[in-house]
């Protein structure tokens, strides 16, 4: 468990509400290039991972990454954290985690005889939770209630969380020994579950050049300041979101509530944060507006690990096919309409 | 909009671009089954085949014409199911006709009976010359004979060929609709009956059966729109056409043999300048009328033959009684040689009454009514034969001795309809009330007619429809008193009968020219000599010709008034009740012999003339049909740019109609993607670009500054790269056929029920 970062005293002094700066997608579009770049310094061949931890960051979504060790799950964390100049912490998760090793404790301090808040790694713009599954569901929980709340209540006292604040949980695949498998509720907290996969021969011999002399992470530097982040986090809610759109999204969730090889299709949740994701992915791609593509670009991420495959297609197994999954989503979107009408017409 | 649920594997993904097979590159697979198509083709056409049975006497053909069509689309079947190549079944169905055709019609100059060598298109050119005259020469409905029938599984084995291509090749089974309205027309153009409404709609549903098995997943409901207006328009133009009246059909040229066959006859010998038909020497050396046909009813609208079936005993080496002829009246032996030029009829031209025909090719049967010589199987073309005939000499005294006597078996030679014009039986009372026998009456109405008041003319001046024999056209020619070889010879025959003389029209040749060939006494016989006359029945002495025609022929001794002891004729009252005064006198009583070209007297050019932009309208007619697609297509994109220029349609409008581009060219797109996908599919360039920005900020960003009157160029010029990108034939079939009229590709308005019905449909 590490300790508490400087930079949180700081960030939680000099709260961000009241700036109402907005970005024109020009600027978005190269803030978020610069971001994209710095990451993959580190990271090679993976832009579409980095693209999508970008967004979610962003959109203010919960990234969940999910693979094998040694695929670079932290280091594509880290190397966000670090490229947006954020306060980042990092909790190893391990099966004696406890909850308040997240959220903090008060301890009694003698000089004031009275309890003192002591703020656990929750209190970070960016948190690394690191095999997130090895821990107790217990102290999991801990994890995502104050990930769903943005807040956290310790001994009747609610502390605010930063802003922005984000969560990048990295798992391994739950057939591996000594894991706690993510209930579904809890799964559904994440905005997107990525996979990382194995680099291809020619990324893995560059990182094998690099890694030589120092790591990597350690050249990075900011591109962004927090301010631009918060600046860059409103407009992507300001990007505009027509009618068709949201009921091409609706059709889509919709669809995984009736599809035959779904046990459980996707929640209300995902379809806010489908949307979400669209809205970020969109002022990324310099757009004041999404498009089905946002959507169709992001449904197999945003909802492939909130869905629960039938037995049909499971065969009864609990486990996470998400390859099969990701399939059905695929099914779904080949076979939904695209709506497409005027802006203000329903 | 109800949206329809694409399936699943030919729907695309949006995110593996892959998964949706191009139609055009990929071999029928899914829920197009190709064989469906091919069986609901076949049991199409056996249905659209048996729609020919009003023109053909034995059905018998049909199962040999199936037949065919079963080998040939079976073969492109499995073909088909062997080998995704899309060229390799038409290929095989062809090599499977021309097989099966040669197995049944020449197996004999051909490897193992199927594999055709010269030899075999030799026969086969020969079949298709002898079926040329045997439609000619046959009246419908007519015999099917070997060559017919092979003309018939040839045509249709071709078109069910062409139908395999289009609806399961090209996938486009709306268009056997086209090939279909060909074999149901074919009775329409030819025969008066049109074709029969029962097979009509049989046919109709069969097409339909055609269009569900053939169209899986589209919108069948302008297909089967678009189908229906074609069949209707096809049954419904016939009949709103001029001519669809039998008698103007009949006349007409061509391939048809019209009920009629006289008349056709007349026809196909008027098409040409005067040339020789046939030459004849006797041993008498006289020459001597030709006869061809005779027509014994007279049906009120016209004069025809009595269609019987021949009886096969009759052959021409053995002649029945001369119906009548008694043994007291004097004749004599008369040989007469023939050679036959260019005569394309069934009937043998031969003096009256055969004995014994010896040297005819083919069989040829005799009808004991009238010793008319015919043949199924043959035309008069080209014979050479000598004719043993009889000189029948029956004199004056013979003729009055018959007086008014009729036997009952004779009545039906004096059948005339109930609504025979009045003017008719009056002329021919006013004529003949005074004469006593019949002889005497045939007498006065004979020279009635070949008296000054009667004027041969070959362009009457009567409108309408005076080409034909009928009672109305008799009214019309007794008040003008002008008229051709017809005219006369039917008016006489009727008026006769009126007055209870048994009589009947014949159709043949005048004597002719005399010629000298080789030192031999011969006569040359011509196109110009076509005739028509009337004979009358005298108890004692039967059939007996008689020649009303002014200045036409030759009259016998019997009938000719200046010869000693023919009885003189009451002179024809002038003042006869419904006779007017010529109206202009007859300064040429008997016509030119140029004047006389056509003294079948059919008026057929005339009706040609009618007939030609009858059948001419029924092509351009289908023609338009089969072009309605085309039209409306066009029609769209017209109103589209019209809209664009006005600033009424959005850029919506232009991108779904640029869709529809996309679909006519069989790109895959579908409601299902994303206009960005779209664009990938239809391949990008510039204008596409702008396109594709237009709509999107017009679709789904809050504002839009789109001018879409700019838009209007982009459309033009990125369905002029699309098109340029495309194969010939499918921008042939884009144009002629647009499938997007077919195909809904609209980006529909969806709702979430719709898509949440959209999702239940897979369930």
């Amino acid at each position: 468990m590490s300790g508490i970062p400087r930079e949180v005293d700081e960030d939680l002094a000099e709260p961000e509400t009241k700036r109402t700066i907005m970005l024109s997608a020009l600027e978005f579009r190269g803030l978020g290039g610069q971001i994209i770049d710095s990451i993959e310094r580190v990271i090679d061949g993976k832009r579409h991972a980095v693209e999508l931890a970008l967004t979610v960051l962003l959109a203010e979504g919960h990234l969940l990454i999910e693979d094998v060790p040694g695929v670079g799950k932290t280091m594509l964390a880290r190397a966000l954290a670090r490229s947006v100049n954020c306060s980042v912490s990092r909790i190893q998760f391990t099966p004696d985690l406890l909850p308040s090793d997240i959220t903090g404790v008060s301890v009694y301090n003698q000089a004031v005889r009275d309890f003192e808040f002591k703020p656990g790694p929750i209190f970070a713009n960016l948190v690394i939770g690191d095999e997130i599954n090895r821990a107790s569901p217990k102290t999991q929980s801990a994890l995502l209630e104050s990930m769903e709340e943005g807040q956290v209540t310790v001994d009747g006292v609610t502390y605010p969380l930063a802003a922005p604040f984000a969560v990048m949980a990295t798992q391994n695949p739950v057939e591996m020994e000594g894991t706690y498998p993510l209930p579904e509720a809890q799964r559904d907290r994440f905005m997107v579950r990525i996979s990382m996969g194995y680099p291809d021969a020619a990324a893995e011999l560059a990182m094998l050049r690099q890694r030589e002399s120092s790591s990597p992470l350690d050249r990075l530097q900011p591109v962004v300041t927090t301010q631009q982040l918060l600046a860059m986090i409103r407009t992507v809610r300001a990007v505009f979101v027509s009618r068709s759109v949201e009921r091409y999204a609706v059709a889509i969730t919709q669809a995984t509530r009736h599809d035959h090889d779904l046990r459980l299709g996707a929640s209300p949740r995902a379809t806010l944060q489908l949307v979400r994701a669209a809205k970020a992915r969109a002022a990324l791609d310099g757009r004041e507006f999404v498009l089905p593509d946002d959507i169709d670009a992001l449904a197999v991420s945003v909802l492939a690990h909130r869905l629960i495959p039938s037995s049909r297609l499971s065969g009864g197994a609990d486990g996470v096919h998400s390859g099969s999954l990701a399939d059905v989503v695929l099914r779904i979107l080949a076979a939904t309409p695209v709506p497409l009408g005027s802006a203000g017409s329903v | 909009m109800a949206v329809e649920a694409p399936p699943v594997p030919q729907a695309s993904a949006s995110v593996a671009p892959d998964r949706r097979p191009h139609p055009a590159a990929v071999p029928p697979r899914g829920d197009f089954v190709a064989w469906k198509v091919s069986i609901a083709l076949l049991i199409a056409v056996g249905i659209a085949a048996t729609g020919l049975h009003v023109l053909l006497r034995n059905q018998s053909w049909w199962f040999v014409v199936v037949l065919v069509v079963a080998v040939v689309l079976g073969a492109a079947a499995l073909t088909r199911a062997l080998s995704p190549h899309l060229l390799l079944p038409p290929v095989a169905g062809a090599f499977a006709l021309l097989g099966v055709v040669t197995l049944l019609f020449a197996p004999v100059p051909a490897v193992l009976g199927v594999v055709p060598t010269f030899d075999t298109l030799d026969a086969f050119g020969t079949l298709f010359l002898e079926a040329n005259d045997s439609i000619h020469r046959q009246a419908v409905p007519a015999t099917p004979d070997q060559s017919i029938v092979f003309v018939l599984c040839i045509g249709i084995g071709a078109i069910a060929l062409l139908c395999d291509i289009v609806a399961i090749a090209l996938r486009l089974p709306a268009l056997v609709g086209v090939p279909l309205v060909i074999i149901l027309a074919v009775p329409a153009v030819t025969a008066r009956n049109i074709t029969d409404p029962f097979v009509f709609a049989l046919a109709a549903a069969a097409y339909l059966f055609v269009l569900v098995a053939g169209t899986p997943h589209r919108q069948p409901g302008l297909a089967v729109g678009v189908a229906a207006a074609s069949i209707v328009g096809a049954l419904v133009l016939p009949l709103a056409l001029p001519g669809i009246d039998g008698t103007i059909r009949n006349a007409q040229p061509g391939p048809s043999a019209g009920v009629n066959p006289v008349l056709s006859l007349g026809d196909d010998l008027r098409r040409s300048s005067e040339r020789n038909v046939l030459e004849y020497a006797t041993d008498s050396g006289e020459a001597h009328y030709l006869r061809l046909v005779t027509l014994e009813r007279f049906t009120g609208k016209e004069w025809a033959p009595t269609e019987t079936d021949l009886d096969t005993d009759n052959t021409v080496e053995d002649f029945g009684p001369v119906p009548g002829l008694s043994a007291d009246v004097q004749r004599e032996a008369e040989s007469t040689v023939v050679e036959v030029g260019n005569l394309s009829s069934r009937w043998l031209p031969v003096p009256y009454p055969p004995r014994v025909i010896t040297g005819l090719d083919r069989t040829w049967y005799w009808e004991p009514r009238g010793l008319s010589v015919e043949s199924h199987e043959s035309t008069a073309r080209g014979q050479s034969y000598q004719v043993e005939s009889l000189l029948i000499q029956p004199t004056p005294q013979q003729l009055l001795a018959a007086g008014t006597t009729v036997r009952p078996e004779l009545e039906p030679y004096l059948d005339l309809p109930e609504d025979l014009p009045a003017v008719i039986s009056d002329a021919a009372l006013g004529v003949a009330e005074s004469a006593g026998s019949n002889y005497e009456k045939a007498l006065a109405l004979q020279e009635y007619f070949r008296s000054e008041t009667f004027r041969y003319s070959e362009d009457a001046p009567v409108e309408g429809e005076y080409d034909g024999t009928g009672m109305d056209v008799l009214a019309t020619f007794l008040e003008v008193r002008a008229g051709y070889c017809i005219h006369f010879a039917s008016a006489m025959a009727v008026m006769a009968r009126s007055l209870d003389i048994p009589a009947r029209v014949v159709v043949g040749f005048l004597p002719g020219k005399l010629s000298m060939r080789g030192g031999e006494t011969s006569f040359s016989v011509t196109t110009h000599d076509l005739h028509s006359w009337p004979e009358l029945y005298f108890e004692g002495v039967g059939w007996v010709q008689f020649e009303p025609t002014p200045g036409r022929g030759e009259l016998g001794d019997y009938a000719d008034v200046s010869v000693a002891g023919v009885p003189e004729p009451i002179p024809p009252d002038g003042s006869a009740p419904g006779a007017t005064p010529v109206p202009t006198p007859a300064s040429s009583p008997d016509g030119t012999p140029e004047a006389g070209t056509d003294d079948s007297g059919t008026g057929a050019p005339e009706a040609s003339r009618q007939g030609t932009p009858w059948f001419g309208l029924i092509v351009i007619g289908t023609i338009l049909l089969s072009l309605i697609p085309a039209l409306v297509r066009a029609a769209q994109r017209w109103r589209l740019s019209a809209r664009l220029a006005s600033g009424d349609a959005s850029a919506i409008d232009a991108w779904t109609d640029t869709l529809r581009t996309a679909v006519d060219l069989r790109l895959p797109v579908a409601s299902t993607q994303t206009p960005r996908e779209a664009a990938g599919r239809m391949g990008g360039g510039p204008a596409l670009e702008r396109l594709l920005h237009a709509v999107e900020a017009e679709g789904y960003a809050a504002t839009t500054n789109i001018d879409s009157r700019e838009l209007a160029g982009d459309l033009r010029s990125a369905r002029t790269t699309l098109a340029a990108a495309a194969e010939p034939l499918t921008r042939a079939i884009a144009t002629v056929y647009p499938p997007s009229l077919w195909r809904n590709i609209a980006h529909p308005l969806t709702t979430a029920q719709s898509a949440h019905d959209g999702a239940s449909t897979r369930n």
